[in-house]
Protein backbone atom coordinates (compact mmCIF):
# COMPACT_ATOMS: atom_id res chain seq x y z
CA UNK A 1 0.00 0.00 0.00
CA UNK A 2 3.22 2.32 0.32
CA UNK A 3 3.79 1.96 -3.02
CA UNK A 4 0.81 3.57 -4.07
CA UNK A 5 2.10 6.94 -3.77
CA UNK A 6 4.96 6.07 -6.35
CA UNK A 7 2.50 4.30 -8.97
CA UNK A 8 -0.47 6.94 -8.38
CA UNK A 9 2.11 9.99 -8.87
CA UNK A 10 3.84 8.29 -11.95
CA UNK A 11 0.79 7.77 -13.79
CA UNK A 12 -1.28 10.69 -12.26
CA UNK A 13 -4.23 8.58 -10.91
CA UNK A 14 -6.51 10.87 -8.47
CA UNK A 15 -6.53 8.68 -5.87
CA UNK A 16 -5.05 9.38 -2.00
CA UNK A 17 -1.46 8.32 -3.17
CA UNK A 18 -1.66 11.55 -5.68
CA UNK A 19 -3.44 13.81 -3.21
CA UNK A 20 -0.20 13.25 -0.82
CA UNK A 21 2.51 14.07 -2.96
CA UNK A 22 0.34 17.64 -4.05
CA UNK A 23 -0.28 17.83 -0.09
CA UNK A 24 3.47 18.15 0.27
CA UNK A 25 4.37 19.99 -2.38
CA UNK A 26 1.83 22.60 -1.61
CA UNK A 27 2.87 22.17 2.51
CA UNK A 28 -0.54 20.97 3.75
CA UNK A 29 0.37 20.08 6.82
CA UNK A 30 -3.41 19.12 7.83
CA UNK A 31 -4.23 17.90 4.50
CA UNK A 32 -1.17 15.45 5.00
CA UNK A 33 -2.17 14.14 8.71
CA UNK A 34 -5.74 14.00 7.52
CA UNK A 35 -4.64 11.38 4.50
CA UNK A 36 -1.80 9.92 7.06
CA UNK A 37 -4.49 8.69 9.66
CA UNK A 38 -7.09 7.12 7.14
CA UNK A 39 -4.08 5.60 5.47
CA UNK A 40 -2.89 4.27 8.15
CA UNK A 41 -6.44 2.98 9.77
CA UNK A 42 -7.15 1.06 6.26
CA UNK A 43 -3.04 -0.32 7.07
CA UNK A 44 -4.02 -1.28 10.44
CA UNK A 45 -7.08 -2.71 9.86
CA UNK A 46 -6.62 -4.42 7.21
CA UNK A 47 -3.77 -6.03 9.53
CA UNK A 48 -6.22 -6.56 11.78
CA UNK A 49 -8.51 -8.36 9.09
CA UNK A 50 -5.63 -10.95 8.44
CA UNK A 51 -4.80 -11.46 11.84
CA UNK A 52 -8.40 -12.87 12.38
CA UNK A 53 -8.62 -14.55 9.26
CA UNK A 54 -5.86 -16.28 9.57
CA UNK A 55 -7.23 -19.12 12.44
CA UNK A 56 -10.10 -19.51 10.18
CA UNK A 57 -7.86 -20.49 7.21
CA UNK A 58 -5.44 -22.04 9.08
CA UNK A 59 -6.35 -23.82 12.25
CA UNK A 60 -2.90 -24.13 13.52
CA UNK A 61 -2.49 -20.79 13.99
CA UNK A 62 -5.24 -20.07 16.56
CA UNK A 63 -3.76 -22.44 18.70
CA UNK A 64 -1.03 -20.80 20.01
CA UNK B 1 56.25 -41.76 27.02
CA UNK B 2 55.56 -38.21 29.02
CA UNK B 3 57.57 -36.39 26.36
CA UNK B 4 55.32 -37.30 23.60
CA UNK B 5 52.70 -35.73 25.91
CA UNK B 6 54.21 -32.26 25.74
CA UNK B 7 54.74 -32.02 22.12
CA UNK B 8 52.54 -30.06 20.36
CA UNK B 9 49.50 -30.27 19.89
CA UNK B 10 48.14 -31.93 16.14
CA UNK B 11 47.70 -29.67 12.95
CA UNK B 12 43.71 -30.03 13.33
CA UNK B 13 43.37 -28.39 16.76
CA UNK B 14 46.09 -25.84 15.29
CA UNK B 15 44.97 -23.24 12.94
CA UNK B 16 43.72 -20.98 16.15
CA UNK B 17 41.54 -18.53 13.84
CA UNK B 18 39.06 -16.06 15.00
CA UNK B 19 35.15 -16.24 13.95
CA UNK B 20 35.31 -13.27 11.59
CA UNK B 21 38.22 -15.12 9.70
CA UNK B 22 36.54 -18.17 9.47
CA UNK B 23 33.33 -16.64 8.12
CA UNK B 24 35.42 -14.37 5.50
CA UNK B 25 37.13 -18.03 4.45
CA UNK B 26 33.62 -19.10 3.79
CA UNK B 27 32.61 -16.63 2.06
CA UNK B 28 35.97 -16.84 -0.18
CA UNK B 29 34.76 -20.13 -1.50
CA UNK B 30 31.42 -18.98 -2.83
CA UNK B 31 32.23 -18.04 -6.35
CA UNK B 32 28.83 -16.08 -6.50
CA UNK B 33 29.39 -13.77 -3.40
CA UNK B 34 32.71 -13.04 -4.85
CA UNK B 35 31.20 -12.07 -8.13
CA UNK B 36 28.67 -10.02 -6.79
CA UNK B 37 30.99 -8.67 -4.19
CA UNK B 38 33.41 -7.53 -7.13
CA UNK B 39 30.41 -5.69 -9.16
CA UNK B 40 29.44 -3.88 -6.00
CA UNK B 41 32.98 -3.15 -5.30
CA UNK B 42 33.03 -1.53 -9.32
CA UNK B 43 30.14 0.53 -8.35
CA UNK B 44 31.18 2.07 -4.85
CA UNK B 45 34.82 2.01 -6.80
CA UNK B 46 33.63 4.34 -9.69
CA UNK B 47 30.99 6.36 -7.47
CA UNK B 48 34.35 7.17 -4.93
CA UNK B 49 36.28 8.00 -7.69
CA UNK B 50 33.71 10.07 -10.05
CA UNK B 51 35.72 13.33 -10.44
CA UNK B 52 39.11 11.32 -11.67
CA UNK B 53 37.30 8.51 -13.66
CA UNK B 54 34.29 10.44 -15.46
CA UNK B 55 34.36 11.39 -19.17
CA UNK B 56 32.64 15.04 -18.17
CA UNK B 57 31.20 17.41 -16.10
CA UNK B 58 27.76 16.46 -14.31
CA UNK B 59 26.60 19.65 -14.85
CA UNK B 60 27.52 20.62 -18.36
CA UNK B 61 24.72 20.92 -20.27
CA UNK B 62 24.11 21.05 -24.23
CA UNK B 63 21.15 21.87 -26.28
CA UNK B 64 22.15 20.28 -29.09
CA UNK B 65 23.55 16.98 -27.60
CA UNK B 66 20.02 16.20 -26.06
CA UNK B 67 18.98 12.85 -25.31
CA UNK B 68 21.29 11.09 -27.65
CA UNK B 69 21.16 7.06 -27.48
CA UNK B 70 23.21 4.60 -26.11
CA UNK B 71 26.98 4.11 -27.98
CA UNK B 72 26.63 7.69 -29.16
CA UNK B 73 30.18 9.37 -30.11
CA UNK B 74 31.88 10.88 -27.10
CA UNK B 75 28.96 9.92 -24.52
CA UNK B 76 29.29 6.05 -24.31
CA UNK B 77 25.60 5.84 -22.42
CA UNK B 78 24.23 8.89 -24.13
CA UNK B 79 22.97 12.12 -22.47
CA UNK B 80 19.78 13.50 -20.62
CA UNK B 81 17.44 15.56 -20.92
CA UNK B 82 19.43 18.50 -20.58
CA UNK B 83 22.35 17.04 -22.81
CA UNK B 84 24.30 16.24 -19.77
CA UNK B 85 26.85 12.87 -20.30
CA UNK B 86 24.80 10.26 -18.38
CA UNK B 87 27.76 7.77 -17.80
CA UNK B 88 29.05 11.16 -15.60
CA UNK B 89 25.87 11.67 -14.13
CA UNK B 90 25.80 7.72 -13.36
CA UNK B 91 28.98 7.77 -11.77
CA UNK B 92 28.31 11.32 -10.06
CA UNK B 93 24.94 9.51 -8.72
CA UNK B 94 26.35 6.87 -7.25
CA UNK B 95 27.95 8.60 -5.05
CA UNK B 96 24.48 10.23 -3.06
CA UNK B 97 22.73 6.49 -3.94
CA UNK B 98 24.91 4.79 -2.23
CA UNK B 99 25.34 7.31 0.84
CA UNK B 100 21.66 7.22 1.33
CA UNK B 101 21.49 3.68 0.92
CA UNK B 102 24.16 3.38 3.88
CA UNK B 103 23.95 6.07 6.27
CA UNK B 104 20.48 5.79 7.57
CA UNK B 105 21.62 1.59 8.19
CA UNK B 106 24.38 2.50 10.09
CA UNK B 107 22.54 5.14 11.79
CA UNK B 108 19.98 2.69 12.42
CA UNK B 109 22.29 -0.19 13.62
CA UNK B 110 23.79 2.14 16.39
CA UNK B 111 20.27 3.55 17.56
CA UNK B 112 18.81 0.29 17.17
CA UNK B 113 21.52 -1.64 19.15
CA UNK B 114 21.97 0.60 21.84
CA UNK B 115 18.18 0.82 22.39
CA UNK B 116 17.01 -2.70 21.81
CA UNK B 117 20.21 -3.61 24.23
CA UNK B 118 18.92 -1.40 27.33
CA UNK B 119 15.22 -2.48 26.57
CA UNK B 120 16.40 -5.90 26.83
CA UNK B 121 18.24 -5.93 29.60
CA UNK B 122 16.30 -3.68 31.54
CA UNK B 123 12.67 -5.70 31.08
CA UNK B 124 9.83 -5.70 32.85
CA UNK B 125 7.88 -1.96 32.48
CA UNK B 126 10.83 0.00 31.18
CA UNK B 127 10.79 -2.80 28.50
CA UNK B 128 7.18 -2.63 27.78
CA UNK B 129 6.88 1.34 27.56
CA UNK B 130 10.19 1.31 24.80
CA UNK B 131 8.88 -1.63 22.96
CA UNK B 132 5.12 -0.15 22.53
CA UNK B 133 6.53 3.25 21.45
CA UNK B 134 8.37 1.62 19.01
CA UNK B 135 5.06 -0.72 17.93
CA UNK B 136 3.42 2.84 16.90
CA UNK B 137 6.25 3.41 14.18
CA UNK B 138 5.09 -0.26 12.91
CA UNK B 139 1.24 0.97 12.63
CA UNK B 140 2.75 2.58 9.37
CA UNK B 141 3.78 1.56 6.17
CA UNK B 142 7.39 1.86 5.64
CA UNK B 143 7.26 3.91 2.45
CA UNK B 144 4.21 6.01 3.76
CA UNK B 145 6.15 6.92 6.96
CA UNK B 146 9.42 8.21 5.06
CA UNK B 147 7.14 10.24 2.66
CA UNK B 148 5.50 11.54 5.96
CA UNK B 149 8.75 12.51 8.14
CA UNK B 150 10.62 14.08 5.04
CA UNK B 151 7.46 15.79 3.62
CA UNK B 152 6.93 16.93 7.20
CA UNK B 153 10.19 18.22 7.69
CA UNK B 154 10.50 19.45 4.48
CA UNK B 155 12.50 18.15 1.08
CA UNK B 156 16.23 17.97 1.28
CA UNK B 157 18.81 15.03 1.15
CA UNK B 158 19.65 15.20 5.54
CA UNK B 159 15.97 15.25 5.93
CA UNK B 160 15.61 12.03 3.97
CA UNK B 161 18.36 10.31 5.54
CA UNK B 162 16.49 10.91 8.87
CA UNK B 163 13.45 10.03 7.20
CA UNK B 164 15.13 6.59 6.74
CA UNK B 165 16.55 6.41 9.83
CA UNK B 166 13.17 7.00 11.70
CA UNK B 167 12.21 4.09 10.07
CA UNK B 168 14.81 1.30 10.37
CA UNK B 169 15.70 2.10 14.50
CA UNK B 170 12.54 0.18 15.56
CA UNK B 171 13.05 -2.71 13.53
CA UNK B 172 16.35 -3.02 14.78
CA UNK B 173 15.70 -2.55 17.72
CA UNK B 174 12.64 -5.46 17.36
CA UNK B 175 15.68 -7.56 16.58
CA UNK B 176 18.44 -6.45 19.20
CA UNK B 177 15.92 -6.55 21.91
CA UNK B 178 14.47 -10.24 21.63
CA UNK B 179 18.30 -11.58 21.37
CA UNK B 180 18.86 -9.70 24.83
CA UNK B 181 15.76 -11.14 26.33
CA UNK B 182 17.21 -14.53 25.76
CA UNK B 183 20.22 -14.13 26.80
CA UNK B 184 19.43 -12.09 29.82
CA UNK B 185 18.04 -14.91 31.22
CA UNK B 186 21.05 -17.36 30.49
CA UNK B 187 23.16 -18.59 33.67
CA UNK B 188 26.35 -17.43 32.74
CA UNK B 189 25.22 -14.00 32.99
CA UNK B 190 23.59 -14.85 36.51
CA UNK B 191 27.02 -16.00 36.93
CA UNK B 192 28.78 -12.58 35.91
CA UNK B 193 25.64 -10.87 37.70
CA UNK B 194 26.88 -12.60 41.12
CA UNK B 195 30.42 -12.04 40.57
CA UNK B 196 30.01 -8.76 40.55
CA UNK B 197 29.76 -7.27 37.58
CA UNK B 198 28.27 -4.12 36.81
CA UNK B 199 25.30 -3.81 33.90
CA UNK B 200 26.94 -2.16 31.67
CA UNK B 201 30.21 -4.70 31.54
CA UNK B 202 27.90 -7.24 31.27
CA UNK B 203 26.45 -5.74 28.64
CA UNK B 204 29.48 -5.33 26.86
CA UNK B 205 31.19 -8.41 27.38
CA UNK B 206 28.30 -11.09 27.58
CA UNK B 207 25.70 -9.48 25.61
CA UNK B 208 26.69 -7.38 22.79
CA UNK B 209 28.53 -10.40 20.74
CA UNK B 210 25.51 -12.40 21.14
CA UNK B 211 23.12 -9.46 19.76
CA UNK B 212 25.93 -8.53 17.17
CA UNK B 213 25.54 -11.07 14.78
CA UNK B 214 21.77 -11.29 14.37
CA UNK B 215 21.78 -7.55 14.09
CA UNK B 216 24.39 -7.41 12.20
CA UNK B 217 23.08 -9.95 9.53
CA UNK B 218 19.34 -7.84 9.27
CA UNK B 219 21.21 -4.86 8.94
CA UNK B 220 22.79 -5.68 5.66
CA UNK B 221 19.96 -6.86 4.87
CA UNK B 222 18.40 -3.23 5.08
CA UNK B 223 20.83 -2.02 3.00
CA UNK B 224 18.90 -2.77 -0.40
CA UNK B 225 15.75 -1.91 0.95
CA UNK B 226 16.93 2.11 2.53
CA UNK B 227 18.31 2.47 -1.07
CA UNK B 228 15.10 1.54 -2.75
CA UNK B 229 13.53 4.17 0.12
CA UNK B 230 15.90 6.92 -0.94
CA UNK B 231 15.40 6.60 -4.68
CA UNK B 232 11.70 6.40 -3.64
CA UNK B 233 11.92 9.72 -1.96
CA UNK B 234 14.10 11.65 -4.71
CA UNK B 235 11.93 10.30 -7.29
CA UNK B 236 8.71 12.13 -5.64
CA UNK B 237 10.94 14.93 -5.31
CA UNK B 238 12.03 14.76 -1.71
CA UNK B 239 15.27 13.68 -1.72
CA UNK B 240 17.95 15.57 -3.84
CA UNK B 241 17.56 18.89 -5.37
CA UNK B 242 17.37 18.83 -9.22
CA UNK B 243 20.84 19.84 -10.84
CA UNK B 244 22.38 17.02 -8.21
CA UNK B 245 22.65 13.66 -9.80
CA UNK B 246 21.27 10.93 -8.25
CA UNK B 247 19.47 7.68 -9.59
CA UNK B 248 16.15 8.35 -8.47
CA UNK B 249 15.87 11.89 -9.43
CA UNK B 250 17.08 10.82 -12.68
CA UNK B 251 14.45 8.28 -12.91
CA UNK B 252 12.05 11.01 -12.55
CA UNK B 253 13.43 13.85 -15.05
CA UNK B 254 14.08 11.14 -17.64
CA UNK B 255 10.68 9.67 -17.50
CA UNK B 256 9.06 11.68 -19.88
CA UNK B 257 11.84 10.82 -22.47
CA UNK B 258 10.60 7.28 -22.39
CA UNK B 259 8.54 7.98 -25.81
CA UNK B 260 11.80 9.37 -27.48
CA UNK B 261 14.61 6.91 -26.13
CA UNK B 262 13.59 3.83 -23.69
CA UNK B 263 16.54 2.24 -23.14
CA UNK B 264 18.10 6.23 -21.88
CA UNK B 265 15.05 6.49 -19.57
CA UNK B 266 15.80 2.95 -18.00
CA UNK B 267 19.36 2.87 -16.86
CA UNK B 268 19.38 5.11 -13.30
CA UNK B 269 16.13 2.45 -12.96
CA UNK B 270 18.76 -0.48 -13.63
CA UNK B 271 21.55 0.92 -11.36
CA UNK B 272 19.13 0.89 -8.55
CA UNK B 273 18.22 -2.52 -9.60
CA UNK B 274 21.62 -3.89 -9.90
CA UNK B 275 23.03 -2.53 -6.73
CA UNK B 276 20.01 -3.44 -4.41
CA UNK B 277 19.99 -7.02 -5.75
CA UNK B 278 23.73 -7.11 -5.43
CA UNK B 279 23.58 -5.90 -1.62
CA UNK B 280 20.65 -8.86 -1.60
CA UNK B 281 22.44 -11.12 -2.49
CA UNK B 282 25.72 -10.55 -0.83
CA UNK B 283 23.90 -10.05 2.54
CA UNK B 284 22.24 -13.43 1.52
CA UNK B 285 25.90 -14.93 1.38
CA UNK B 286 27.05 -13.34 4.36
CA UNK B 287 24.49 -14.86 6.32
CA UNK B 288 24.82 -18.25 4.94
CA UNK B 289 28.53 -17.63 5.77
CA UNK B 290 28.11 -16.78 9.43
CA UNK B 291 26.53 -19.63 10.13
CA UNK B 292 29.82 -22.13 10.08
CA UNK B 293 29.65 -21.83 13.70
CA UNK B 294 26.95 -23.94 14.59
Amino acid sequence: MGGSILVETVFAWPGTGYLLNTAIFQRDIPLLQGILLVLCMFFVVLNLLVDILQPLIDPRMGRN
Amino acid sequence: MTTSLLMPLPAVAAPGRSYWAMVWYQLRQDRMAMLIASILLLIIFSAIFAPWLAPADPYKASMLHRLLPLGSEGHLLGTDELGRDMLTRLMYGGRISLLMGVIPVLAAFVIGTAIGLFAGYMGGKMNMIIMRVLDVFYAFPSVLLAVAISGALGPGMSNSLIALTLIFVPQVVRVAESVTTQVRKLDYIEAARMSGAGAFSIIRVHVLGNVLEPVFVYSTGLLSISMILASGLSFLGLGVKPPEPEWGLMLNTLRSAIYINPWLAALPGVMIFITSIAFNLLADSVRSAMDIRR
